[in-house]
């Protein structure tokens, strides 16, 4: 395996006291915003292999343990998510930094993860807990936040959360993919009872349920992520766990004349993303935006990087890894 | 007879995986089970755009859940921006010269690909080899003026050699020998392949052994001559060889027969015939089988004398070359150290007039003599060449170079011969190695738009999904880099991506200050919101400094007649009167207030403003308003003090301090303001009807 040393890469120190449990970059990549157990988030500025440090935003009493970057159209929004139980909406305004504009503490433990759905549905926030519950946090039209707290679904607690692609499957080829009636409506869950939950909207009932359990998992699901849309006949989901697995989970386009815009459950296959388990723990999955490469972060601390290949089978393309330094 | 190894001077040992290795590392070395069982793992953020990755220190679980034993060390808290693909400097060059002939082929191919044909293909498929040849002089000369060698530059060097191997067979294969109204022989083609690609014997050998011989004696002598000379007969230099033959026959120490040989089979050697165009197969199959027999009755002659003679080294040498002239398998495989030079000779000595579907059959008989499994990906994706078998050569391809399986896909979907691959992979090839390659030169600041070409012209959903979905992500670093994006869009008709960049580039000038940059971009968009946004600090701006230098902004903005927005007539008409007014032309001046308000282009919390300019006229020494005109502007006080929301906007308007000079009270100030105005209007009145 060839080596390639990273002496130039920008490296820097975050200035937090405690541990880092999450780094996340903005729509552009030109922002990263960490988030730590000492109960804070810094926002940098990354350009042309330097960084600049922005701000520190203090507003939880706990660890941080998610942050997420809102879609540029609503301005300069950062969500984060604590063991405090509690998920915080900071905007950023010129000359005031970021200052909370929402505070959601509906939750009775800690919450911890969350995910803004794509720009299309407006701004709405996902949030999953350790109470086993969901919530939906919605930016009105009369300019107020709403809060609607889902049935649990996960009874011993939520561990990962993931919107699906907007845009149904096969609906580039149809008229109006983009209109509000043709979206789709839909998020993962990922939970402590090692299961991985599909929820889609009910026009009906004006909420949303679960449509799918997905079982296969052998231990607590420790994230979820589907892949961006980008044309592709397939759907599809990963989901990774402290079984030393990741799933990928793929469900085809549903069938020519529906219009609704709707993913219908016609039933996903699973396909281990190894033929052999990881050696430890998996944390994280993460698609790449153009959707073809998934990231995934492992307890023996390696990174590593998974592409299709052109039999579709999916096979580690490059690994990032830590192999210790000389004393 | 011993099995050859497939041993390639062109090894291209680069595993298909890359590893990237943090440094400094995060933990001591050898302490990573310690490191791990305190919270420890590694966390990463994909960038939108490049092939980046921003790596961390995570903790698994919060502070609250783990002994307090636990401490913090500064490694824990850093963060390393990672690149998992990058595109040298060293080949932007390239990039740019094949990403020019990638594109024009699409757009020929793309208008009229049968009159274009195999010949135009065959032109900008030489147009690609240049550009790999000239990469090679390139780096080579680069390492020379550092004088020093560059492992960088030999991965480099070997694989553009490579390359440039496969696509001239490939060239060979499916362009050269297939130009229609030609039946050409693929065997010339073939031998100018093998020994451009794969030289021997070198040419720096040869000069060796010629700067060493001053007599045929110390030729003879030179251990380097005969196996040189059997090279020489493998890759059909039939010259160099001749000449070579008669330099050493005269030797003393060489035996006569081996003198006598030696000349006879210099003769042989120039006279092997060679086609000439306007010559028929016919004719030249019969020049050959006589040459042929010759060279047969030669190395039966030569063979004869080894039980009569003691050993004699030269003539043993003699004897294979003639064997290799008349095509002797055996021999030619023995003394082949490639499976490209066995294949040759074979070609050469055996079938001169052999086409290019007689390749295949003849490659599976010389590689039963070699050890393929201990073939190189080179090797490799030759055969497959040679065999038709494109699955597998695209693949190897691929792990030689993500340029060249991108490419050759290309061409051979221009060819027409990839079609009936398609089903063999889960996804469509050609699209799939262009991804591959756009997302690679994505990632390097000078090849965005390169990048996005590969996405775009794939032809695909996803192709143009990845074009939209990159370049809305993409900084806006200057008016040029923009203005190509837009062009980028543009060409693929990327209607949403141009909206959301004008929109960006809006908000950025707007930010700058550059307002009338500003509007134009929100115009283009046609979002008349943020225009309406911008007129109003244009308004408020000229309210708080009472100098009005907005008006080059509006004219710059108005200038094309096609932008219509109710705020720019009103800021454009409030210019005018305030022109008017200034150069004492108070009629006109009247006439452009009033018209101001009738035709309801002034913003609400504006028209207070507007009474209030119209005091002076009101008031001035001739009549500017006529009773009507009176009429109207007491009609829009009574609008603004009976409206809700016109009161309303006054009251914001006053809390928001657009009215700077009233510190106090503001909505009292005005609604003094507004009395005596309405008192203005009762003079006017009663001066009118007098005039009258």
């Amino acid at each position: 395996m060839s080596i390639v040393t990273n002496d130039e890469t920008l490296q820097f120190d975050t200035q937090h006291e405690d541990m880092i449990h999450d780094a996340q970059l903005d729509y552009y990549g030109k922002r990263l915003a960490t988030c730590s157990s000492d109960g804070t988030i810094h926002v940098f500025e990354i350009k042309d292999n330097q960084q600049r440090f922005q701000e520190a935003l203090k507003g939880h009493s706990g660890p941080v343990w998610q942050v997420a970057w809102a879609h540029p159209k609503f301005g300069s929004v950062l969500a984060s998510c604590s063991y405090d139980g509690t998920v915080l909406i900071w905007k950023e305004t010129a000359g005031s930094g970021f200052t909370v504009i929402k505070k959601h503490d509906k939750h009775q433990a800690s919450v911890n993860a969350i995910a803004w759905a794509s720009h299309e549905l407006g701004p709405v926030l996902l949030c999953g807990s350790s109470d086993g519950k969901t919530s939906l946090l919605s930016f009105t039209e009369e300019g107020v936040w709403d809060v609607q707290m889902l049935r649990s679904a996960h009874a011993t607690g939520v561990n990962a959360v993931s919107w699906a692609p907007v845009i149904a499957t096969g609906a580039f080829t149809q008229g109006g993919a983009t209109q509000s009636g043709g979206l789709v409506r839909q998020f993962a869950t990922g939970g402590c009872d090692n299961n991985v939950k599909i929820w889609s909207y009910s026009d009906e009932k004006k909420t949303y349920e679960v449509v799918q359990t997905l079982e296969g998992h052998g231990d607590w699901v420790r994230d979820v992520a589907y892949a961006p849309n980008i044309g592709l006949p397939r759907t599809y989901l990963a989901s990774c766990s402290q079984d030393k697995h990741v799933y990928i989970w793929t469900q085809d386009a549903s069938s020519s004349d529906d219009h609704s815009g709707q993913n219908h459950s016609v039933g996903w296959t699973s396909r281990a993303l190894s033929s052999t388990p990881f050696s430890d723990v998996v944390w994280r999955v993460s698609w790449s935006m153009s959707g073809n490469v998934l990231a995934v972060s492992c307890g023996d601390n390696r990174i590593t990087l998974w592409k299709e290949n052109l039999k579709g089978e999916w096979e580690s393309i490059s690994e990032i890894n830590e192999d210790g330094h000389k004393a | 007879m011993s099995r050859i190894k497939g041993v390639d001077k062109f090894v291209v040992e680069r595993e298909k995986e890359t590893a990237l290795h943090l440094k400094p590392g995060v933990f001591p070395l050898g302490r990573q089970s310690e490191w791990a069982a305190q919270n420890r793992t590694l966390t990463f953020a994909l960038h939108p755009l490049t092939a980046g990755v921003a790596v961390s220190v995570a903790g698994k679980v919060p502070r609250e859940n783990i002994s307090k034993d636990i401490k913090v060390y500064a490694p824990d808290e850093r963060v390393y921006f990672c690149k998992t693909v990058a595109v040298s400097d060293a080949r932007l060059p390239f990039a740019n010269d094949t990403h020019a002939v990638f594109l024009a082929m699409q757009s020929i191919m793309g208008q009229d690909a049968e009159e274009v044909g195999v010949e135009g293909l065959l032109r900008m498929s030489a147009l690609y080899r240049e550009a790999m040849l000239q990469q090679v002089r390139m780096l080579q000369d680069g390492e020379q003026q550092q004088q020093k060698e560059s492992e960088f530059v030999e991965t480099e060097v070997e694989i553009f050699q490579s390359m440039h191997a496969i696509w001239h067979l490939l060239e060979i294969i499916y362009l050269t020998t297939n130009l229609p109204g030609l039946n050409t022989s693929v065997v010339p083609y073939y031998m100018e392949w093998l020994n451009f690609n794969f030289p021997a014997p070198l040419a720096e050998d040869g000069q060796r052994i010629a700067d060493s011989a001053r007599d045929a004696d110390a030729l003879n002598k030179n251990t380097e001559l005969w196996p040189y000379l059997k090279k020489l007969a493998l890759r059909g230099h039939m010259t160099t060889l001749a000449n070579m033959l008669e330099q050493v026959a005269p030797a003393q120490d060489l035996s006569a027969p081996s003198a006598r040989w030696a000349r006879e089979l210099a003769r042989v050697s120039r006279e092997m015939p060679l086609g000439t165009s306007d010559e028929t197969t016919g004719s030249f199959n019969a020049r050959w089988r006589r040459w042929s027999n010759e060279t047969h009755d030669i190395a039966t002659a030569i063979g004869s004398l080894f039980s009569d003679e003691k050993d004699d080294p030269p003539l043993r040498s003699l004897f294979r070359i003639a064997e290799i002239l008349r095509g002797e398998v055996d021999v030619i495989s023995e003394e082949g150290e490639l499976w490209q030079d066995v294949l040759g000779a074979i070609l050469l000595y055996s079938e001169p007039t052999a086409q290019a579907d007689r390749l295949p059959t003849l490659a599976q008989v010389v590689l039963e003599q070699f050890q393929t499994d201990e073939f190189t990906q080179l090797d490799r994706a030759l055969v497959a060449l040679i065999n038709h078998d494109l699955a597998e050569f695209l693949v190897y391809s691929n792990q030689i170079d993500n340029w060249l399986s991108a490419h050759t896909s290309d061409i051979m979907d221009h060819l027409g011969i990839l079609e009936e691959w398609r089903s063999v992979f889960a996804v469509d090839p050609r699209a799939h190695f262009l991804h591959l390659l756009g997302e690679k030169y994505l990632s390097h600041q000078d090849l965005w738009h390169v990048g996005l070409d590969y996405f775009g012209q794939s032809k695909t959903l996803t192709g143009m999904s990845l074009v939209e979905e990159s370049i809305v992500r993409m900084p806006l670093e200057s008016d040029r880099k923009a203005q190509k994006m837009l062009d980028v869009c543009a060409k693929y008709g990327l209607s949403t991506a141009i909206d959301r960049i004008h929109r960006q580039l809006g908000r950025q000038k707007w930010q700058r200050g550059r307002l009338g940059a500003a509007i134009g971009h929100f115009a283009r968009v046609g979002d008349r919101n943020a225009i309406g946004q911008i007129c109003d600090q244009l308004w408020a701006e000229y309210l708080k400094s009472g100098k009005l230098t907005y008006g080059p902004i509006i004219d710059g903005v108005m200038a094309g007649g096609r932008l219509r927005h109710d705020r720019l007539q009103f800021l454009t008409q409030y210019r005018d009167f305030h022109e008017s007014y200034k150069a004492g032309d108070f009629i006109a001046a009247g006439r452009l207030l009033l018209a101001i308000l009738v035709d309801e282009t002034a913003p609400l919390h504006a028209i207070p403003d507007l009474l209030v300019d119209a005091i002076p006229l009101l008031e001035g020494d001739s009549l500017v308003f006529s009773a009507d005109d009176t009429f109207e502007l007491m009609r829009c006080a009574e609008a603004l003090t009976q409206s809700p929301l016109v009161k309303k906007s006054i009251d914001t308007a006053a809390a928001d301090q657009m009215l700077p000079w009233s510190e106090e009270s503001p909505a009292t100030t005005r609604q003094d303001e507004l009395g005596i105005f309405n008192v203005a209007c009762a003079r006017n009145l009663a001066r009118s009807f007098v005039v009258l």
